[in-house]
């Protein structure tokens, strides 16, 4: 069963003769459960096709469906509650807030939502990402493997129809990358996780189900890896 | 250009709206410093056209007696450069003056000879005609030609002779003058005093005060020798009496013609480029060696020569609290706006720093932002800050050199390149102190925590410890408090980072308390200077104008005018003349033994020889009423005669001035009734009447002599024992008794005093008691007051009814006092002293709008010439009160004050808010990337904007309780400051400056939320996130 559905996604920056053209014309779908990597090299447009699947930008035409329902007929607030439930975003970067601890980080999008904390999964997550004893750490007081950890358990903590992760492993190191990937691997075959990563690193996306390759905008392969 | 430069430059444009505000920032800083070092300057230059308008641009002084060798060394000294221009005044004679002329003019007419330009080196400036140029032609003051009646071409002829002293007969010994050796009799040191010793024949100059022997003090006359007599023809007149009075034995009068060799005179020079007042006292004294130098202080001040002084060290102290003011508040809003820009651009001095950029450099582009900031600031302040003094010296220079009483020279704008300068150097020294910390913070970056990923870390230590006990699940995100109830997850969120968050919000807190502080400091300010200027401005005015005088007896009464005198005496109350005649005894020394040897009197006939010496007063003081009411422009208002009395107060009166108190004013006495002084003021008939017909009563009740009535005052001021305020001095109407005369062993007391009463000293309480005392002079015009002995003495009294109270005087009996007041009407004056003895005048006018001054003076002089040809007595004092132009200088005064505490407030307004716009602008801006982070996870738009508002809440409560409480402490050292002067200001709030200061922090705060969220929703989420954007 398709739980993401691009079609026809076109995304332009800019205007005139400065106009680039980030995605043209993109279109395939993700099953559920499915590990999908996006891979191409910089600037091709992956990061761009990520965000519009995570409902963080709008596409200039095309949609999105996500769970049947399209993702950019919301208004902005609606948005906002689609980006807590359905989709979990893990960035190169961490992005994590600062002033939040590893738990409050990771339970950010459930308390932003008004609902109580699944305790259960939380735990079962902390124990899962190896962050058990670093409940109350700031975001300065870990390591970038361990902030990416947190980040990932942020994007899984409300079990969201998708996760993307924008190159997950771009700024860790061999070890912590084989970490990370595992751990993400893990999530797609044990919990089921829907999982879309971008990268441009061949051997990570060989850990996926399929390999969608996009140059200057468009889809030039998608092949599924037999196992 | 090289890299760094153009980096700086780069960066200086992509961030405009800061950079605007920071150029912004300078140019008030540079504009309000120019302005204030401006308004100094324009006041000194001013002040010194003032002074040289009023007694000349000279600079230093020096006397000889040999006038050809000053002259001598002048010319030598303005050869050699060391002297300037030069005048000289010399002594050319005293004219001997008739005895009416002398109580016009002086004791001589003072011939002074000059040479040289005494216009605008000594102020001698004819008002009317030209200067004197050949022999025998004079400059008289304007006197003469207004009360003497000579004009341009008349000629005046006098013997003119020396001035010689000469020993009293019987006396022997000398004296010792002192004169002040300064352009100015106050604020001179010891050192600037001369002492001439004085004995039998010297010959004495014009410096030298008049000489008249007394008994217990100089033994020495003078008189005139070689007296010939002299013709001169008026050709001007001047009227500044400056220079004249400065004469202690009458005004000038300048002739022309050669100065004589020999005679004392004086050179007055400038010195240019003399940079200290030392300096122009040695290039003097090296240029006329054994003179004595007198400096020309307060020219020399103006100048900026010497320095001290009451009134400059108040300037200087002024400019030196606004000058701190402005720029501690530039400093933090400039401190403000760089150490954003550096915070934000950590990354980019990372990358720098990684590819070699060293700490020099680094610093360099910090300050190379700063100082293009100057460059572009400073010029534009300079400019805005002349062109604001311009305007506003054009609206407000006549209102202020009328306040500062130089109506005459103007108040413009003086330009001084120093001022310039310093305004410029000061702002630059401010901006770079200001840039000093941003800048080694930039140049100190760590580059690999830069380089790392924008990870800022923003918690405190103590922020840390917090979140390391936020883990249990169950308790995660409980909505806690105000803010989580109100603002929901948004106030969650908000509460998290000001708890834990490192200072970024404390920028905007501190910004928003020195914005407070700044708005109520200015508003206190102008609170209190209001309130000095309306306590200055004085309590309501009978009139526009008002003259005051009180009589003597005239000493010279066998003179040609004593007839007219005695006449004018006579035609009321032949009996009471001769009363005032036998009171006129008292002038000479002898007296006290003189009237111990008189017949002896009863008690009652002393009380109606005062009430006599009285009634001839009042009869030659309502004549003087009538003929001041001719004088044309001066529309009579009313007139009094008030004077103290003492008086007993049975206790049913005796207000509670009286019961706690046991001051000089009163108090029990031992027989249980109350004993105090009283003012005493006897009003006109027909303002008498309207007063208590406004009271509701019938006026004729109270014109009974045989039964006097009067309507008291019921308060007046008093000190209560801590502060000194309004007191009932009568709580009830009745029957007092007045103390009419004294005598003691047959001889009539000179006053009666209300004093301690020395034989109930042993009285828990003191106990006042009223004493008669006869008066013994002391040398001059002194007097000391001999008590009598009680149990000799008897005393009459008069019984006076109260028979109505008021609160307050009606304005024509004039402004409250400290005593019991007690109003009655003109016509007891002809029957009942009421215990006055010399009663003190009051006639007030109206005048036509402007002319009060003008109108004033008319009545002065018109009173003047009215006592001295009309009456048997002379003015002890004569003076005036302008009401009318000392409210108009008032309301000048609080307008000039009013208008510069508002540019004050406006300006400093504009700098507290610019720094809270930045602060609070920055704080958001730079956290962009976290907003994003958050809304990426799903924070919504009414989430983001409920956790702003209560980061705003919290900035605001952070700012204003401190700020409050840091600006009620200033306002009330500022209270403490003008309370110093003026009694009278209570402590208060300027509530209105505090609405202000919450309106605008609110406002500014508005703004400054809605950019800086409006950059932050700007910027594309991805944009935000992406790493490279975000720091």
């Amino acid at each position: 069963m398709d739980i993401l559905t691009v079609s026809h996604l076109t995304k332009v920056y800019g205007e005139g003769a400065a106009a680039t053209r980030a995605l043209d014309d993109v279109t395939f779908s993700v099953e559920e459960g499915e590990f999908v990597a996006i891979v191409g090299s910089s600037g091709s447009g992956k990061s761009t096709l990520l965000h519009l699947m995570g409902g963080v930008d709008r596409p200039t035409s095309g949609t999105v469906l996500l769970n049947g329902a399209d993702v950019y007929a919301r208004s902005d607030e609606e948005l906002a509650v689609f980006r807590r439930r359905e989709v979990g975003l893990v960035y190169q970067f961490y992005n994590l807030v600062p002033v939040l601890n590893v738990v409050e980080n990771m339970t950010l999008p459930v308390a932003l939502d008004g609902r109580p904390v699944n305790e259960g999964r939380l735990y079962g997550l902390l124990d899962k990402l190896g962050l058990r004893g670093r409940e109350g750490h700031l975001p300065s007081q870990l390591s970038g493997g361990q902030q990416q950890r947190v980040a990932i358990g942020r994007a899984l903590m409300n079990a969201p129809a998708v996760v993307l992760a924008d190159e997950p492993t771009g700024n860790l190191d061999t070890r912590n990358s084989r970490d990370i990937m595992a751990l993400l691997r893990d999530s797609n075959r044990e919990l089921g996780q829907t999982l879309v990563v971008i990268t441009h690193d061949e051997e990570i996306a060989l850990a996926a189900d399929r390999i969608i390759a996009i140059e200057d905008g468009r889809v030039v392969r998608d092949e599924r890896i037999r196992r | 250009m090289n890299a760094m430069t153009r980096f700086t430059l780069r960066s200086l444009r992509a961030n405009r709206v800061r950079t605007l505000v920071t150029v912004a920032g300078v140019v008030l800083a540079a504009a309000l410093l120019t302005a204030v070092l401006t308004t100094f300057t324009s006041l000194q230059s001013m002040l010194y056209r003032a002074e040289a308008n009023l007694s000349g641009t000279w600079m230093a002084e020096v006397r000889s007696d040999d006038c050809a060798r000053l002259d001598e060394l002048a010319a030598a000294g303005r050869a050699s450069g060391e002297l300037g221009d030069v005048a000289l005044l010399q002594d050319a004679g005293f004219g001997e003056l008739t005895e009416s002329q002398r109580s016009v003019y002086g004791n001589y007419l003072v011939l002074i000879g000059f040479a040289g330009d005494v216009e605008s080196l000594c102020a001698v400036r004819p008002s009317e005609g030209r200067l004197p140029e050949a022999e025998g032609e004079i400059l008289l003051f304007d006197t003469w030609r207004t009360n003497g009646g000579l004009e341009v071409g008349d000629t005046l002829t006098l013997p003119v002779g020396e001035r010689r002293a000469v020993l009293a007969p019987g006396r022997e010994g000398s004296v010792s003058q002192s004169s002040v050796l300064s352009g100015e009799t106050y604020a001179a040191d010891p050192s600037e005093v001369r002492t001439d010793m004085i004995e039998d024949g010297t010959l004495l100059d014009s410096s030298i005060g008049y000489l008249r022997a007394d008994p217990e003090g100089s033994p020495l006359n003078e008189e005139l020798t070689d007296v010939e007599e002299r013709t001169y023809t008026v050709v001007g007149f001047y009227n500044r009496s400056i220079y004249a009075s400065s004469h202690g034995v009458g005004m000038a009068g300048f002739v022309g013609g050669d100065l004589a060799d020999g005679g004392v005179a004086s050179a007055f020079s400038t010195l240019p480029g003399a940079e200290s007042a030392e300096e122009v006292r040695e290039r003097m004294e090296a240029a006329f060696p054994d003179a004595d130098v007198t400096l020309h202080t307060g020219m020399l001040r103006y100048m900026g020569l010497r320095s001290g002084g009451a009134i400059w060290d108040t300037f200087f102290g002024i400019v030196a609290i606004l000058a701190t003011v402005i720029t501690v508040a530039c400093v933090s809003l400039i401190y403000n706006a760089f150490a954003i820009s550096v915070a934000e651009r950590m990354r980019q001095f990372g990358l720098l720093a990684s590819i070699g950029a060293s700490r020099r450099q680094l610093r360099r582009a910090v300050l190379l932002e700063a100082g293009a900031v100057a460059l572009a600031g400073i010029p534009l302040g300079l400019a805005v800050g002349l062109v604001g003094c311009a305007v506003t010296f054009a609206a407000l220079g006549p209102s202020l050199a009328q306040a500062f009483g130089a109506a005459e020279v103007g108040f413009e704008l003086a330009v001084r390149p120093w001022a310039l300068g310093f305004a410029a150097v000061l702002t630059l020294v401010t901006v770079l102190v200001s840039v000093a910390v941003p800048a080694v913070r930039a140049s100190r970056v760590n580059v690999v925590d830069a380089l790392r990923g924008g990870q800022v870390d923003r918690a405190s230590r103590r922020g840390a410890a917090r979140a390391a006990r936020a883990v249990v699940p169950s308790r995660l995100w409980a909505r806690r408090g105000l803010a989580g109830r109100v603002f929901g997850m948004g106030g969650l969120l908000a509460r998290i980072n000001g708890r834990r968050g490192a200072a970024r919000g404390r920028a905007a807190s501190v910004s928003l308390a020195l914005a407070i502080v700044l708005l109520m400091t200015a508003g206190s300010l102008s609170l209190f200077l209001g309130m000095l200027t309306d306590v200055a401005s004085g309590s309501e005015a009978p009139g526009d104008v008002a003259v005051f005088t009180s009589l003597q007896p005239f000493d010279g009464a066998e003179g040609a005018d004593a007839a007219g005198g005695a006449d004018a005496a006579g035609s009321t109350d032949a009996d009471a003349a001769g009363g005032a005649d036998a009171a006129g005894a008292d002038g000479a020394g002898a007296d006290a033994a003189g009237g111990a040897d008189a017949a002896p009197v009863t008690v009652e006939e002393a009380a109606r020889a005062a009430d006599g010496r009285f009634a001839a007063q009042a009869a030659v003081l309502s004549s003087l009423w009538d003929a001041l009411c001719a004088t044309p422009e001066a529309e009579p208002v009313s007139w009094r005669l008030s004077g103290y009395a003492a008086v007993v107060l049975p206790d049913a009166m005796a207000g509670e001035a009286y019961r706690k108190a046991g001051g000089g004013n009163g108090g029990v006495m031992a027989d249980g009734r109350y004993a105090a002084n009283a003012l005493v003021s006897y009003l006109d008939d027909a303002s008498f009447d309207r007063f208590v017909a406004s009271l509701g009563q019938d006026p004729s009740a109270y014109h009974d002599a045989a039964h006097p009535r009067a309507v008291g005052v019921s308060r007046g001021y008093g000190n209560d024992g801590s502060t000194y305020r309004l007191l009932e001095t009568l709580r009830a109407t009745g029957t007092l008794e007045v103390a009419l005369a004294a005598t003691c062993q047959g001889q009539p007391a000179d006053g009666i005093s209300v004093t301690l009463d020395g034989d109930a000293s042993e009285s828990r309480r003191a106990v006042m008691a009223l004493e008669p005392y006869f008066t013994r002079p002391i040398g001059g015009d002194a007097v000391e007051e001999v008590a009598v002995d009680l149990s000799q003495a008897q005393m009459a009294f008069e019984p006076l009814e109260v028979a109505a109270l008021v609160d307050e005087a009606p304005a024509a009996v004039g402004m409250r006092g400290e005593q019991l007041q007690l109003i009655v009407p003109m016509s007891l004056a002809s029957s009942c002293s009421l215990g006055i003895d010399v009663p003190t005048f009051l006639g007030a006018f109206d005048a036509p709008e402007g002319d009060s001054g003008v109108v004033g003076q008319a009545l002065v002089d018109r009173a003047g010439a009215f006592i001295h040809d009309e009456s048997a007595y002379e003015a002890s004092y004569l003076g005036m009160s302008d009401y009318a132009g000392d409210a108009e200088s008032n309301r000048m005064l609080a307008l000039v004050v009013n208008v510069f505490c508002l540019l004050f407030t406006v300006i400093l307004a504009l700098i507290a808010l610019a720094n809270v716009f930045n602060t609070v602008t920055n704080g958001l801006i730079l956290r962009r990337r976290e907003f994003a982070v958050m809304r990426s996870t799903g924070l919504s738009n009414r989430q983001f904007r409920a956790m702003i508002m209560d980061e705003c809440v919290a900035w605001c409560l952070r700012g204003l309780v401190p700020g409050i409480v840091l600006s009620l402490g200033v306002s009330y050292l500022l209270f403490r400051a003008v309370s110093g002067s003026v009694t009278g200001i209570a402590f208060a709030l300027p509530w209105g400056y505090v609405a202000l200061a919450f309106a605008m922090t609110a406002v500014a705060i508005g703004i400054s939320v809605a950019y800086g969220m409006h950059r932050c929703k700007a910027d594309n989420v991805v944009e935000a996130l992406r790493t490279d954007s975000g720091a």
